[in-house]
């Protein structure tokens, strides 16, 4: 009890004002940085930043000339405006933020924690003061941190590390009785606490999503809850057979989403970002479905449907709606879950999370009771930040339920195709929350049938612009065994992969040649639209219904900026199967297929190329650079001189080295002297004529052998003496060089 | 420099619960955000606050401490310097004898102050070297043992004299000796108050025109003769060590030759003294012993 009496009394005593200029110069930086961190990712206004930014300098200025001579009542004033700033923060997250509304909180944050650092900068007169300060700029650095996105971010951390490491090191130099700075003491520190930071970043997962990355998709079926577990199988990544890899850098545009889906040509798309997606776990993300396939092309006809106003369909069989309002936008209601088949009376095994705020008329409710034994329900939030210009699809995983969006006004189509009205331009950014059903194999093969479509769906779903009689053949004797749509699907993916390769270096179709019959009794080389295509084709002919999806796949996941970085090239096509009780499942039997050129791709160099592609350039060369100027540090250090004597000996075999005539391990060190005062002396003299080397190597064996240590200054003249006949042999082998030439 | 103890942290429930409260807040909003920089930039302040906390441990362990220079001679509570050479930045505290702290502030060599409390011969002295290296978070301590260069002989405090031997002296009819009161007789002085009439000397009056006395040698055979027999404990043992310094001292003053005799390790040593800091010495090497034998008559023992 008294030890923590003691330790709460601590705090409390009076401090003896800090001196230190760096520290106090640190701790400012790092305020600043803090501010700036919050300026540049949107949660501080110009407005707020640079009077803020003004008043931590002219405060930590202030403090400093005072430190000696606080000011009565500084304190107190202080302290009565953060009760105001605090007073307005709770009115303005009370009021201003509904629930639900993140953004006005952390704006409000920000600005609090603003007005906090700015009207401390004022009382800083002890070294405690001045670690408050510090320890206060990480949590702005840490709101801003969580909005970032972007490898860039990087800079402002190192910035913001950059001046803490030097106000610690400022202040241990303060407290060891005013010690200078060393690089010597910092750096290491420094290195020390990067290498903790990188060993804590490796060993623990990421945060979101904890266990998984985009390579899961190919991963074991049934996986915990990331994709439904048809989508999973296959020797080939999804992500990278998407779309060619080798296309120019900076063409972007997918040709899925200008409208008609052409099936004959496939543009090559580019490797640059197109948009980043923090997500609670990898998807396809979907931007539309089409139905109605015409041999060569996909188009969707509810599109028609709705660019046709007059015959837009209304009531319960409206297949386009506008949905005005929000924050969020409530586009679809969570599906219809069956209940289990045997057992499960006992409610209430799940929930499933819905956002904050959509409660309400013909909005979801907040949890829902799930009966045990039924297929997972998981929500999905998913924010999109785009990086270029796109269309105005909003992508979204699996079943989007509410969109929080920069408008108030979207477009919803009866197969979950939402649209905006304007195009999306780059910085757009909306928030998706999903709900994925995650049904088991088991559980697909026991739904069949097409319960739940509407027939005119049903009938769009399986219309086909002609009989396909030999693609209705192979599909009939591939599902041949199999007595489910589930194991017909898979079925006809498997032969799909087993039969055919992927690639994008395919001739275009002729106009009017079929994709499905070239695909599948032609050459058998083709891209995802062809493969998807057709795997849609062969299972209409078996009367499932089934469209085809484009949309994205998730790109590489970076664990600095928590997001999916989707490149142009990860746009994809691939099949959705209507389930009832689950509805419309995804299927990629493009996952299946192997490349067409394997050998291009499954090099170990290749596979190393890629691994090193992935690594973010930004903090990883200047820690490399970092480590590789320690070691030639450390290596210098441990490789220097110890005494007088041994760096005139070096300097002295040096010099002997580059006049041509370098030491043998049997000479003394009079003998190379004497062979390089002959060697100079040859050379003619030097701009500076340096000290006979003999003198210097015969003063320097008296001191080791003769017991006659000179005094310091004697010793040094000795050491100037060897760098002087060092860099007159460089000087002499310099004109010998050039005498050659 | 010979180690005497592990590295322990000093009052680092604070920093430590401050650190991990830090790092908790920063695991939940790195899991609520999901964000990969929060991560990124906890992962920082998780790498700084683990060198922080834990690189003082490595940093006072490379401290090193030597003594350069030391006085041979040195009196309970007070205090004398003594000069080490340090690598490293650090805080050294001369544990024991107690002392200020002294950062070292990068300097190569300074100059501790010890204060002693106790008489004894000193041969090493007992340093806390602290260090809160890299970044000041935590303090983290080690006790060193450092050799002093020569032997630091403590003199007892000068305490009081023994009343009893003062008292002896004065019954015995013994004046306290002063100069002057001998019997051969070594030259004149010019006369003082109290000056017997019959030590004048006439020629040299007549000679100088002032009155001029004869001056004699000091009376031969004053001496004391001063037993030290210190007790076994070590209280009493520095009471008495002190009061004999005092007597000693009160002795010397009156110009009576000291035979000192203490007991120290290597057996009795009976000397005598001339000085009041060869006392000290002599007192600083005693050790307790057994009661001493009956004092021989003519000295005094207090």
């Amino acid at each position: 009890m008294n030890a923590l009496l003691a330790a709460l009394r601590h705090p409390s005593r009076t401090l003896t004002p800090e001196h230190s200029v760096p520290l106090r110069v640190a701790a400012a930086g790092a305020v600043c940085t803090g501010i700036v961190a919050c300026l540049l990712q949107g949660l501080l206004q110009p407005w707020a930043a640079g009077p803020g930014l003004a008043l931590v300098a002219g405060g930590s200025l202030w403090s400093h000339h005072r430190r000696t001579r606080p000011v009565p009542f500084v304190r107190a004033g202080l302290a009565l405006l953060m009760v105001g700033a605090f007073a307005w923060f709770f009115a303005a997250v009370s009021a201003d933020a509904p629930a639900g509304a993140l953004h006005a909180v952390e704006a409000a944050l920000a600005l609090l924690f603003c007005a906090m650092q700015a009207a401390h900068s004022f009382d800083l007169p002890t070294r405690r003061d001045l670690g408050f300060a510090i320890a206060g700029s990480a949590t702005l650095l840490a709101l801003a941190s969580t909005q970032a996105v972007s490898l860039g971010f990087g800079a402002v951390v190192v910035v913001w590390a950059g001046f803490v490491v030097l106000g610690l090191s400022a202040a241990w130099a303060s407290m060891a009785g005013g010690a200078r700075l060393r690089a010597g003491g910092v750096v290491p520190a420094a290195l020390a606490a990067l290498a903790i930071a990188a060993a804590i970043l490796v060993v623990l997962p990421a945060p979101s999503p904890p266990t998984f990355g985009p390579a899961k998709l190919t991963g074991a079926p049934g996986g915990p809850g990331t994709q439904p577990s048809h989508m999973v199988p296959g020797p080939a990544g999804a992500s990278r057979q998407s779309a060619s890899s080798t296309g120019p850098t900076g063409v972007g545009g997918y040709l899925g989403f200008a409208g008609p889906l052409d099936t004959a040509l496939r543009a090559p798309l580019g490797n640059e970002v197109v948009l980043r997606v923090r997500a609670d776990r990898p998807s396809y993300w979907l931007a539309e479905t089409f139905d109605t396939w015409s041999g060569q092309s996909w188009t969707e006809s509810s599109r028609a449907l709705r660019r046709d106003r007059a015959t837009r369909v209304s009531g319960d069989g409206t297949r386009w709606q506008t949905v005005t309002g929000g924050p969020p936008l409530v586009v679809g209601q969570p599906p219809d879950v069956p209940a289990p088949t045997a057992g499960g009376a006992s409610p209430a095994a799940q929930t499933v999370g819905q956002a904050p705020g959509t409660a309400g008329p013909g909005a979801p409710a907040r949890t829902r009771r799930v009966p045990p034994g039924a297929a997972p329900v998981q929500s999905d939030y998913q924010t999109f930040y785009l990086a270029t210009s796109g269309s105005n699809l909003v992508l979204h995983a699996s079943h989007a339920m509410a969109v929080w969006f920069p408008a108030h006004r979207l477009e919803v189509g009866a197969d979950g195709t939402i649209e905006s009205r304007q195009a999306l331009g780059a910085g757009s950014v909306y928030t998706v929350l999903s709900t994925v059903v995650t049904p088991t194999p088991a559980e697909l093969r026991a739904a069949n049938g097409t319960q739940g479509l509407t027939p005119d769906v049903k009938a769009e779903d399986l219309l086909l612009p002609r009989p396909y009689r030999r693609a209705a053949a192979l599909a009939r004797r591939i599902t041949a065994g199999t007595s489910s749509v589930y194991g017909a699907v898979t079925a006809l993916e498997h032969w799909i992969g087993a039969h055919t390769t992927y690639t994008t270096d395919i001739p275009p179709l002729r106009p009017g040649q079929d994709t499905v019959d070239q695909f599948l009794f032609g050459a058998r080389r083709g891209y995802c639209e062809q493969i998807s295509t057709s795997l849609a084709v062969m299972l209409r002919t078996l009367g499932i219904p089934a469209r085809e999806a484009v949309g994205y796949v998730p790109g590489p996941y970076d664990p600095l900026t928590g997001t999916y970085d989707v490149e142009a090239k990860d746009a994809h096509a691939w099949v959705q199967v209507w389930f009832p009780g689950y509805g419309w499942q995804s299927f990629d039997p493009t996952a299946f297929v192997p490349d067409a050129t394997p050998s291009s791709s499954s090099t170990l160099p290749s596979v190393v190329s890629a691994a090193l592609g992935r690594v973010p350039l930004l903090p990883t060369l200047p820690i490399v650079g970092l480590l590789a100027a320690a070691a030639v540090l450390v290596r210098r250090h441990r490789r220097r001189p110890r005494t007088w004597r041994a760096a005139v000996t070096r300097e002295v075999e040096r010099a002997a080295r580059l006049a041509g005539a370098p030491a043998h391990p049997s000479d003394s060190l009079g003998t190379v002297a004497a062979r390089l005062d002959v060697v100079l002396a040859g050379g003619g003299p030097g701009p500076a004529a340096p000290a006979p080397a003999a003198a210097v190597a015969a003063a320097t064996e008296r001191a080791a052998w003769g017991g006659s240590e000179p005094d310091a200054q004697t010793a040094r003249r000795l050491l100037q003496d060897a760098r002087r006949l060092r860099r007159a042999a460089g000087r002499a082998r310099v004109r010998r060089t050039l005498s050659r030439r | 420099m010979r180690r005497a103890g592990l590295a322990r942290p000093r009052r680092a429930a604070v920093p430590v619960a401050a650190s991990a409260a830090v790092l908790a807040v920063w695991g939940a909003v790195a899991r609520g955000s999901g964000a990969g920089w929060v991560q990124t930039v906890g992962a920082l302040v998780a790498g700084l606050l683990v060198v922080g906390l834990a690189g003082p441990a490595l940093a006072v362990r490379r401290v090193r401490v030597h003594a350069l220079g030391a006085p041979g001679d040195a009196v309970a509570g007070s205090p004398f310097p003594v000069q080490v050479a340090v690598r490293g930045a650090a805080v050294l505290q001369p544990q024991w004898p107690p002392g200020p702290e002294v950062p070292t502030a990068g300097a190569a060599r300074v100059t501790l102050e010890l204060r002693p409390p106790h008489r004894g011969v000193l041969e090493r002295c007992m340093v806390t070297v602290s260090s809160a290296a890299p970044f000041g978070l935590l303090w983290w301590a080690r006790t060193v043992c450092v050799p002093l260069p020569g032997p630091v002989l403590v003199a007892p405090r000068v305490g009081a004299p023994d009343p009893a031997v003062i008292e002896r002296r004065e019954d015995d009819g013994t004046e306290v000796p002063s100069p002057g009161r001998g019997s051969d007789a070594r030259g004149v002085r010019p006369y003082a108050f109290g000056d017997r009439r019959s030590l004048v000397h006439w020629p040299a009056t007549a000679h100088t025109g002032s009155l001029m006395v004869r001056d004699h040698e000091r009376p031969a055979g004053r001496t004391a003769a001063v037993r030290c027999a210190l007790p076994a404990d070590s209280d009493a043992a520095e009471a008495q060590a002190e009061r004999v310094l005092g007597t000693v001292g009160v002795l010397l003053a009156a110009g009576v030759r000291v035979h000192l005799t203490t007991v120290e390790e290597a057996g009795e040593v009976a000397a005598p003294v001339t000085t009041l800091a060869a006392a000290g010495r002599r007192l600083a090497r005693a050790v307790p012993s057994r009661p001493p034998p009956p004092a021989p008559e003519g000295s005094s023992s207090p």
